[in-house]
């Protein structure tokens, strides 16, 4: 989300767009959009209005959007039995009539539309898809010598991530795996576990890098890309790798369908047997396969598309 | 010992109460030599030892500064509350212990309400606001603490930040 943010504002900025970060403790600050990360409170969109301020909302629905069916089923009927039957001022308190009070909910892909207007009956006009863009040098990376012999995973180690049980996976399977990221607590038990399975030959491990030439350097040796997050509703870090010329192994999510369709490999649903064949067979794959050619943005991309929906919200409204 | 305000309200929303609550408080603080930042949401690099948080926190924000090892203090008014009937009230009660029991989760998620039992100090105005804390949300009363805000521009405002500067010093003491 941090990185969201930053990108997207330097990119806003570079093609004219004046932003600036909320402050809150500054009551002076003035602005015709406020643009919020994260579900904005329902009283404070109507505060804002008051202040003639179009409220514009980013929210993730990582978890959601990678539901079943039946899943969207039983949140769907206390959801809208609740936003249709609760008397005005209990629905207020609701986080999810913020939905509806705002004047537009922004969305990174189709799945989490979908979540919207399935789950919550938000309407369809109501939600922009806006993807998430990539740093130029990713997209600029050019091909990948792939020579080493291991794969990659980058991100911080964390459960997440799943990190440990990718390393458990990858020495059952005998499959070199560099991990590229520091560990989500230095203190925790989960960093502790992993550290003993780094061997340096099957589990590698290099602290965090802090450059993206030092990062696509690391990830354009590398055999492949795996990722095992728990649910992720965009993953930047694969489509840094998929920029960078590597085959990607990722979750069998409907994220990763709606990004990388029939040019990825995906993880089976369960099983550590399963899963460590999969691993087994990506490893040696990978030489014959080749990165996902999917559309990619940049992030002045992003800003462009971003400011045709700021400017659709600043339209006055139609006379009934 | 940095201290980190933060309010999910911006000021230029909110009522002239809650602006010069958190201004007044922050200046004094200041005066007795306490470093008080306002959280800059957009900052990473930002670090402090306790995060005042005005207002009821989001669970999942709580979770956050928990991992970065912060203490947490949150300073919320019940005044909705404490104009409600002893029926409404316990009902109230009620409603909060069936949802909790049920629904944890979600319940959790949208209402925030376990924060305050999780929280290192709950900060109230009023010993009847800090009942309420005790009775609604099941905060131990040990965790509660009645300080009530001075007004600007009178010696109060010292006296708020006297009381805050000690509870800070006692929460990070514990910990050490």
């Amino acid at each position: 989300m941090q990185i969201q943010i930053e990108q997207t504002k330097a990119a806003l900025e570079k093609i004219g767009v004046d932003v600036e970060y909320l402050r809150w403790w500054d009551e002076s600050q003035k602005g015709d959009i406020l643009h919020h990360f994260g579900l904005f409170d329902t009283a404070l969109t109507k505060l804002a209005h008051r202040k003639n301020w179009k409220v514009a909302m980013t929210v993730l629905l990582t978890a959601q959007c990678n539901r079943s069916e039946r899943e969207y089923l039983v949140r769907k009927i206390p959801i809208r039995g609740a936003l249709a039957l609760l008397p005005q001022k209990l629905k207020a308190q609701l986080p999810w009539q913020t939905y509806f009070e705002c004047d537009r909910v922004i969305v990174g892909l189709k799945a989490e539309r979908m979540v919207l207007e399935k789950v919550y009956g938000v309407p369809g006009e109501h939600v922009s898809v806006v993807p998430l863009g990539l740093n130029d040098v990713f997209l600029n990376a050019g091909p990948a010598s792939r020579t080493d012999d291991a794969l990659i995973c980058t991100g911080t180690i964390s459960p997440a991530k799943n990190s440990l049980e990718l390393a458990r996976l990858a020495q059952a399977a005998k499959t070199p795996m560099l991990f590229v990221g520091k560990p989500f607590d230095l203190k925790g038990a989960y960093w502790m576990e992993f550290q003993k399975l780094i061997d340096g030959k099957i589990v590698r491990h290099h602290s965090h890098v802090s450059s993206a030439p030092e990062l696509i350097s690391l990830l354009q040796r590398a055999r492949g890309y795996v990722l095992m997050s728990r649910a992720e509703n965009w993953s930047l870090a694969a489509h840094e790798a998929a920029a960078c010329g590597l085959p990607v192994l990722v979750p069998n999510q409907r994220w990763a369908h709606e990004r990388f369709g029939e040019r990825a490999q995906y993880w089976p649903a369960n099983g550590f047997d399963a899963s460590v064949a999969a691993l087994r067979r990506f490893y040696d794959a990978c030489p014959q396969l080749s990165a996902p050619g999917i559309r990619q943005y940049s992030w002045v991309e992003v800003a462009q598309i971003l400011c045709g929906v700021y400017g659709q919200m600043l339209q006055p409204a139609p006379k009934p | 010992m940095k201290v980190l305000f933060y309010c999910l309200t911006p000021l230029a929303l909110a009522q002239d109460d809650l602006q010069s609550q958190i201004i007044g408080t922050k200046e004094a603080l200041e005066q007795l030599g306490v470093e008080v930042e306002f959280l800059r949401w957009y900052d990473g690099s930002q670090k402090g030892d306790i995060l005042h948080f005005f207002g009821r926190m989001p669970i999942e924000m709580f979770q956050q500064a928990r991992e970065k090892r912060m203490k947490i203090v949150i300073a919320d008014d019940l005044t909705e509350q404490t104009s409600l009937s002893a029926a409404e009230l316990r009902l109230q009660q009620m409603a909060i212990r069936f949802l909790e029991k049920a629904a944890p989760s979600l319940s959790a998620g949208i209402y925030n309400w376990p924060v305050y039992r999780k929280a290192d100090a709950c900060i109230v105005s009023t010993t009847r606001e800090a009942q309420l804390m005790n009775e609604l949300f099941r905060v131990p009363k040990e965790n509660v603490h009645v300080i009530s805000c001075g007004a600007r521009e009178s010696m109060t405002w010292t006296d708020t930040a006297k009381k805050l500067k000690a509870l800070y010093e006692d929460l990070l003491s514990s910990s050490r």
